[in-house]
């Protein structure tokens, strides 16, 4: 493991793995869940039919996720990694919250 | 985590396959059972090894499944792969079971077992542990594990189109085993990505309901009814009996242009507001449409007619791509030898990971390696022996069987997980030659089974060829194809002088590398 001198100053402690995990799986489901649900209720408010935006945003859910995991495995800073993820989750989940009590969404 | 991408893909691909592989080969192990599941059943319940019925009459039925006074019932119809009715009655929320003979309308004998349908294919998709879904969002975990380790498994193997030509038997032990994971890997990589998405995309309303959950806030109305169709009125509490399903069946077929129904259900059985609703067949389609039409019970009034939407009908269209519940023997024989290839392929990425590691931890001492050891070997061949001491608890207990207040159906179940738990004590505590023994056991359990019904049901493969049944004779063959290469596997490792294993006491002590 020779090659595992990470650019964030040296090896990774356990500490930093279970961290990084915790970023990848819980908190890039808080992501996804947040970005599906911007995608859904930004297309119902656009005029597609209710089932139809939450299937489709559905969906698209587990690449989003995927591709999520793959970046915050090879993410070089752990802190960015949170910042971008734990921040993306609040952000999204929050916007979709808001978009969908606003008046004039399609419900 | 690492400095290139690579690395760091290598770590990923390494820790998520020693972690999740033995849950892995499980659910690909269950999945390629359940592409024949069908077929198991009839080799695992004699009694319904019937020659399909050429016409069936739904009234003839009703009248069988109405005497059971269920309210609430519904029947899955034959298919060219499953020549009974299935039916089921709900009281009061509890489900019963009762398969029909097509031709009468009588019911047959209870079979006494769960066999595929109710096993197998349950275990694939929940792990049988239902409490808070826990076994879907542990299958959901590996699927997206199976995702990653696909893409990480491309971008750490360069050499990928060279060494699809490259399979070096007879050379290092490990070098063939890697070979055998990059051949198995890259010939499968579009089926297991495939199969992994798919398998998520089926469960969209267990895995991500806070996406639906936005556009559905309010109470009394759901994304799944909108989904995939949802009709319900309550009871009138006046009986009336129910109109002739037939004409029904009739009606729904011809605005399906032909399609037949694969399933019919009763809504309030004998009450004035009875309704009746008809799925469409999956037979000439990828898609698992949930294209479904309701009628009125007592007049056959058409009430409803589920269409579904562009999206939800990718939804249906990816999910009949992983149940592929299409008529096409070519293609259900594909998808069963790309599950087992898929099998392989997380067979011998773990056995490579032990190959390579097993000196250096000895040298360590390390202890994690002899656990590791046990949990593949009882994951792998292991399960392979569980699931033949399933099938042949299946073939010689009595048809009465019942101990320690357990049916006969739960005492099969008990003979599958007694035998696996007891693969994972044997690698544990005789690792040293764990699975050349397991494949003995492997082959010695193919061969039993195939005698078991031979002696038990008199369809021994060429009687129940020549009497066109061929889901049994093709299991029979199957196994025994399989006992065969468990007993060539088990042969070699057995003239091989014993492994080193780490953590055995008896092991010579290495040179240093």
């Amino acid at each position: 493991m020779a090659r595992r001198a990470a650019t964030n100053g040296g090896r990774n402690t356990a500490v930093d793995i279970v961290s990084r995990c915790l970023a990848a799986l819980p908190g890039n489901y808080a992501l996804t869940i947040g970005i599906g649900s911007l995608l859904a209720v930004a297309l119902a408010d656009a005029g597609m039919a209710r089932v139809e935006a939450a299937a489709l945003a559905s969906m698209l859910a587990f690449p989003v996720f995927l591709i999520v995991l793959l970046w915050a495995v090879h993410a070089a800073r752990l802190l960015r990694a949170w910042i971008v993820i734990g921040g993306g989750a609040v952000l999204t989940n929050a916007a979709a919250a808001w978009l969908a009590a606003s008046p004039g969404t399609a419900g | 985590m690492s400095e290139t991408f690579p690395a760091s893909m290598h770590w990923l691909h390494t820790w998520t396959g020693v972690i999740i592989g033995a849950l892995l080969f499980a659910i690909f192990w269950m999945g390629t059972l359940s592409v024949f599941d069908r077929e198991i059943d009839r080799w695992m319940m004699p009694a319904t090894r019937l020659a399909p019925a050429a016409t069936v009459s739904l009234d003839a039925m009703a009248k069988t499944m109405t005497q059971t006074g269920a309210a609430e019932w519904g029947m899955q119809l034959p298919t060219d792969r499953t020549p009974i009715v299935s039916g089921y009655t709900v009281t009061d929320g509890t489900y019963a079971f009762l398969n029909l003979d097509p031709a009468t309308g009588k019911p047959l004998h209870d079979p006494a077992t769960r066999g595929a349908t109710d096993f197998f294919f349950p275990f694939h998709y929940s792990l049988l542990i239902d409490q808070w879904q826990i076994g879907k969002w542990l299958i959901g975990l590996a699927a997206i594990a199976m995702m990653a380790l696909c893409v990480s498994g491309v971008v750490i193997h360069r050499r990928i189109f060279a060494d699809f030509f490259t399979l070096r038997i007879g050379r290092k032990t490990s070098r063939t085993t890697l070979d055998l994971h990059n051949v198995a890997g890259v010939l499968g990589l579009p089926f297991n990505f495939m199969i992994a998405l798919s398998g998520l995309v089926f469960f969209i309303a267990v895995y991500v309901p806070g996406i639906q959950s936005v556009v559905y806030p309010a109470a009394g109305s759901s994304f799944t009814q909108d989904a995939f169709g949802g009709f319900d009125r309550d009871a009138a509490g006046e009986a009336r009996a129910l109109g002739s399903l037939d004409a029904m069946a009739r009606e729904a077929s011809r605005r399906w242009g032909g399609d037949t129904a694969r399933i019919v259900r009763v809504t309030h059985s004998g009450d004035a507001a009875a309704y009746v609703s008809f799925d469409r067949s999956l037979a000439r389609r990828v898609s698992m449409t949930s294209d479904a039409v309701i009628f009125d019970g007592p007049t056959g009034r058409l009430l409803h007619e589920h269409r579904t939407g562009p999206m939800m009908t990718t939804q249906r269209f990816i999910s009949g791509m992983h149940f592929a519940q299409f008529r096409h023997w070519p293609l259900r024989w594909l998808y069963f030898a790309s599950g087992l290839l898929g099998c392989v392929l997380i067979a011998t990425g773990s056995l490579f990971w032990l190959q390579s590691r097993t000196k250096r931890h000895m040298n360590e001492g390390a202890v994690g390696m002899p656990l590791v050891r046990a949990i593949t070997i009882g994951a792998t061949t292991g399960m392979i022996a569980a699931t033949l001491a399933y099938l042949i608890a299946n073939r010689l207990l009595p048809a009465d069987a019942a101990a320690l207040g357990q049916s006969r159906a739960q005492l099969e179940i008990w003979a599958f997980f007694i035998v696996w738990i007891a693969s994972f004590a044997h690698a544990a505590l005789l690792p040293r030659r764990a699975w050349a023994v397991q494949c003995w056991a492997i082959a010695a359990g193919a061969l039993t089974a195939v005698a078991s019904n031979a002696v038990t049901t008199g369809d021994h493969p060429l009687h129940a060829a020549l009497r066109g049944q061929w889901g049994v004779a093709g299991m029979d063959l199957v196994m025994l194809a399989g006992g065969s290469v468990a007993a060539i596997a088990a042969m070699r490792l057995w003239q091989r002088k014993p492994r080193l294993v780490a953590g055995d006491p008896a092991a010579p002590a290495l040179p240093a590398a």
